[in-house]
């Protein structure tokens, strides 16, 4: 199942600004949530996705099909992520960036729910790779699960799964941790 | 029929996985069903947290679009279109880099496509509305589910929401929802409430007035302790989830941390929680919905002084409006029993046949029904003095349960045919 329109891609490949435009919105919360899986950090995360699309548009000759888009582009992601381990080095376990288009509430409002948000980020962050790249994929790109499906390349069961035990992780381990998995 | 449902049911129903026939026998497992009900609560409360923790990531295209050409333009020499087996667009490219003026138009359209498509993106087509901001008195502050920041909206108008959007009225709006099965709610000024599906929305802060579709019921949610016991080891979901039945009318608002529900329909009104928990509350009664777990009933509330806050949103509205004729005849109602209750008869009659009307629109309230008296008086007088313009009211209580107020009304009726 392809995610990106083969229309588009085959558009964005003989040049079309508008098209490639469409391609780069349309794939960045899925290349997010692939390089947020594998470098932990937000911020590093956007960097990155930003990085695979610049590669894959100039190596738009070496696509063999636009039918395979999908898995190209996550092949170059998941290459992009290893040379940033191999050539930076950065500690996995950083907390994760503040998103910069958060918004600032009041300071009150801030001090109560910070721990929280920060606790479940952390929680997050822990969850093994596979994971965390269904629940920033469900989150970050809106997506069904049989969408997920044909992106990762996995049966719609293996989706379920893995967003299923995601969640349940997460509840128990914010439930002994003090966390408010039960509340707002 | 349960048995049907998939494994992973409570998680599906959130995601918008199932099937519509999947969904109707979910919303019975989850009334039949406390535990459920309990882990769907817990289920949705941590998606409302996951929401809030992961924002979605939004890439700024005019920036990439930017930054991909001054990377191009830096890797490709301009003086060999096409070279070296380039793909064919980026060939296309160079070769319009020497015609600038070419150029400038193509960028022009471009930014003017992004920008269209950029501006349809705004409502986010991806996000299954379960709810509509109908309209307001004013502004009023929208954060749809995949954002993290309050929008301000200036006048709203059928504004989608998506399933965990959360709203918020200020000091001086008020502003109405209606639910995809036509179930309302009407919402008061400094307010803050959340939709979390079709027919489901929770109350966060201030109050709201609701009434449920004919059809289904309407499910309301207030911060609380839910009365069930779990047999997970999670904890327990620290909101109370009540289900209204279909066309009933109820007040929910929360005054120092303390929910309460008002029963504003005639009719008493039957909340439930789980599958085995209902509380019946008469007209104008309230039942509070402590922290701790307890629901007392306390009141009574006069429901039309509890309500007058939706006059300014019903003011909008064209004079014929059901909702509007309701309230203006319960105000006339009150006008005509405080009348008849505290005047004497050739006062009231001294105001002549149009200050019958009050008095015909308490007879024909349902809170004159125990004061059996007052209408027998209020009724005497309008035998003597009603205007034609009264004769449907009059064809109504003409069949009143009551001998005496239906023989006054033929009374009148007959006088009315003279005339």
């Amino acid at each position: 199942m392809a995610i990106n329109d083969p229309a588009v891609v085959r558009r964005a490949v003989a040049g079309d600004r508008a098209a490639l435009g469409v391609l780069a919105r349309g794939s960045f919360p899925r290349l997010v949530a692939l390089c947020q899986s594998r470098v932990g950090q937000r911020a590093d995360a956007e960097e990155l996705a930003q990085e695979v699309l610049l590669r894959a548009i100039r190596s738009f000759s070496q696509l063999a099909a636009v039918e395979s888009f999908d898995a190209w582009l996550r092949g170059i992601a998941e290459h992009l992520c290893l040379d940033w381990h191999r050539g930076r080095g950065r500690d996995k376990r950083q907390p994760l960036d503040t998103p910069s288009d958060r918004s600032a509430p009041d300071p009150a409002q801030l001090a109560a729910t910070a721990d929280e948000n920060e606790r479940l980020r952390q929680r997050i962050q822990e969850l093994p790779p596979e994971l965390q790249e269904v629940l920033y994929l469900h989150y970050y790109d809106q997506m069904s699960y049989d969408e997920m499906a044909g992106w990762l390349g996995v049966a719609r069961a293996t989706v379920n799964e893995r967003l299923a035990k995601a969640r349940g992780l997460l509840r128990v381990r914010l439930s002994s941790s003090g966390g408010r998995a039960d509340a707002r | 029929m349960h048995d049907n449902l998939p494994a992973d049911w409570i998680a599906w129903l959130l995601d918008g996985e199932l099937s519509p026939e999947e969904r109707v026998l979910a919303e019975q497992r989850l009334q039949s069903d406390p535990v459920a009900m309990s882990e769907w609560v817990a289920a949705r409360d941590l998606d409302a947290q996951l929401r809030a923790v992961l924002p979605v990531p939004r890439l700024d295209e005019a920036a990439f679009l930017e930054r991909e050409s001054s990377r191009h333009s830096a890797l490709t020499p301009s003086h060999s279109p096409g070279a070296r087996g380039e793909p064919a667009g980026r060939a296309s490219r160079n070769f319009r880099s020497k015609r600038r003026p070419l150029v400038a138009l193509l960028a022009v359209v471009t930014c003017l496509l992004l920008a269209m498509v950029l501006l349809r993106s705004e409502g986010n087509p991806a996000l299954a509305s379960v709810a509509t901001l109908t309209h307001a008195t004013g502004p009023v502050e929208v954060r749809q589910t995949t954002e993290t920041e309050w929008t301000r909206v200036a006048q709203p108008h059928n504004l989608s929401l998506a399933a965990g959007a959360h709203v918020r009225t200020p000091a001086e709006s008020l502003c109405e929802v209606s639910t995809p099965a036509r179930g309302l709610v009407r919402v008061n000024q400094q307010t803050e409430f959340i939709v979390h599906r079709p027919e489901e929305i929770e109350l966060v802060a201030g109050q709201f007035w609701c009434r449920a579709a004919a059809t289904i019921p309407l499910m309301v949610s207030v911060p609380g302790q839910a009365n069930v016991e779990s047999s997970t080891n999670y904890a327990l979901p620290k909101v109370c989830l009540f289900t209204c039945p279909s066309s009933s009318e109820t007040l929910w608002r929360i005054d120092d941390q303390v929910a309460r529900c008002i029963a504003v329909s005639e009719q008493p009104t039957e909340l439930r929680s789980g599958a085995d928990q209902s509380w019946t509350i008469p007209p104008g009664q309230s039942m509070a919905c402590s922290p701790g777990g307890n629901h007392e009933l306390s009141g009574p509330y006069d429901r039309l002084q509890a309500t007058s806050w939706q006059l300014p949103l019903l003011n909008t509205r064209p004079p014929n409006d059901p909702d509007l004729q309701g309230m203006l005849q319960g105000l006339l109602a009150e006008v005509g029993m405080t009348k008849v209750r505290s005047f004497d008869s050739g006062q009231i009659r001294s105001l002549g046949p149009s200050g019958t009307l009050p008095l015909i629109a308490f007879v024909r309230s349902p809170e004159s029904l125990t004061r059996p008296e007052l209408r027998h008086r209020a009724m005497a007088i309008v035998a003597d003095l009603a205007p034609a313009s009264t004769r449907s009211d009059l064809e109504v209580l003409a069949t009143d349960t009551d001998p005496e107020v239906a023989r006054l009304a033929r009374v009148a009726l007959d006088r009315i045919s003279k005339i």
